[in-house]
């Protein structure tokens, strides 16, 4: 009981704090998305989303150097909303190559499956 | 059903006739925000819905992006709708290249089996091939050891034929010369003067007739010779029909005649002397050369 009332009176005092320093609208650096994002991206590229996604590996890759733009200037909600499209891309991308990798596979298996079947009818 | 029908048109008509109500009422408030990302969005979405594939190979992906698209519908200013329907679009895209990646992984795991089903036919064939080869040299080396054996049977038959044949010809009391076996058939042996032959040629004739059907590639060639006496047309005349004789009654005992070659010599060929009676009796003959098979009279 005790704690969640020190809980509330902090809350209540970290509100007081916000509303007189007029950081309300601003709120907090999306640093962890930030992370995250950069992290997704990261993994993309390690999938070879160069080769499978370029295009939506590029638009990720803008659309992170535009949140972190507006991080610096302060504009969060931006910010934030440009790093959840950052991510939509990336996680686009890396499906993108993951399923362009796999058809490949498709066909060079069937490939390899056509050629055994054709050395086996020549030496019929 | 009849009752329900009745009630929901009921129901359109009030809808109906309150839409334009409430619109007076609220202004253009309650009017649903479409801008064209949204409808980008909206047709992304509708690809996955078209296909039941998808949302069966993505399922996670899916429903996220239609729970991000209703989002999107839901938004009320444009700012916030461009960015919401960004979202929805690229979660849409991103449903159907991670079920196409599931497909694609499938299909994978069939392709493998069948690539394992294609190799163990392979090796099986070759192990099939393998033996038909082995087989088939088996054979090849038995047939050969057959003809072998033929083969040397086929010699040691030719040679005691021509063992057999050697001593055939030594009881027709041939003389083997380059061209054949030469026999003769002496003076005695025909009435003088005629080209008949006498009884004790028969037999030697029924002998050479029995050789000759024994070995049918051998032909045969008479010549007649006579001494110096009397004029050489007749004595020419004489050898032909004596020889001429011969071949008839070689024919009278079955032989073909074209087997038989004939030919008159006359006093031409002596073999002894014209001046005593011995060598002109001696001259007086008819030789009879079984040819060899490969020579021509």
């Amino acid at each position: 009981m005790i704690k969640i009332r020190r809980r509330m009176k902090s809350i209540l005092a970290v509100g007081i704090f916000m509303v007189a320093s007029g950081c309300a609208g601003k709120g907090v650096a999306p640093d962890e998305q930030m992370a995250a994002t950069e992290r997704i991206i990261n993994q993309a590229k390690f999938r070879n989303a160069t080769v499978y996604a370029p295009l939506e590996l590029k638009l990720a890759d803008e659309k992170l150097k535009s949140a972190k733009a507006a991080s610096e200037a302060e504009n969060y909600d931006l910010a934030r909303q440009l790093l959840s499209e950052a991510q939509a891309e990336a996680n686009l991308a890396m499906a993108k190559s993951e399923s362009a990798k796999t058809r490949q596979l498709v066909k060079e298996l069937q490939e390899s499956i056509e050629t055994l079947k054709n050395e086996v009818e020549r030496n019929q | 059903m009849i009752q329900h029908h009745e009630n929901s048109f009921f129901l359109r008509k009030i809808l109906l006739l309150s839409g334009p109500v409430i619109l007076l009422l609220g202004g253009c408030a309650t009017e649903p925000l479409v801008t064209p990302s949204l409808e980008q969005a909206r047709s992304s979405f509708a690809i996955i819905e078209r296909n039941p594939d998808i949302p069966a190979n993505a399922e996670v992906a899916a429903y996220e992006a239609k729970k991000s698209l209703q989002l999107a519908e839901q938004a009320e200013d444009v700012q916030t709708q461009e960015h919401l329907s960004y979202l929805a679009e690229r979660k849409s895209r991103t449903a159907i290249a991670l079920a196409e990646k599931a497909m694609a992984e499938k299909q994978v795991q069939r392709l493998a089996e069948e690539k394992e089903q294609v190799l163990l036919k392979a090796r099986e064939f070759q192990i099939e091939k393998a033996k038909k080869e082995l087989e088939a040299r088996k054979q090849k080396l038995e047939k050969a050891g057959r003809e072998a054996e033929e083969a040397r049977r086929q010699a040691e038959l030719s040679e005691a034929k021509a063992r057999k044949m050697q001593a055939e010809i030594a009881e027709l009391k041939g003389k083997q010369t380059d061209r054949g076996v030469v026999l003769t058939l002496g003076d005695v042996l025909f009435a003088t003067g005629r080209a008949t032959l006498m009884p004790g040629a028969i037999m030697t004739v029924e002998k050479l007739a029995e050789f000759l059907q024994k070995y049918p590639d051998r032909k045969v060639l008479i010549e007649g010779h006579t001494d110096s006496v009397g004029k050489a047309e007749y004595n020419m005349f004489l050898s032909q029909r004596r020889a001429d004789a011969v071949r008839s009654a070689l024919i009278d005992q079955g032989i073909s005649p074209e087997r038989i070659s004939t030919k008159g010599y006359g006093e031409t060929y002596p073999v002894a002397s014209n001046k005593s009676a011995v060598g002109r009796q001696q001259n007086r003959r008819v030789e009879i050369v079984v040819l060899n098979p490969e020579a021509n009279p």
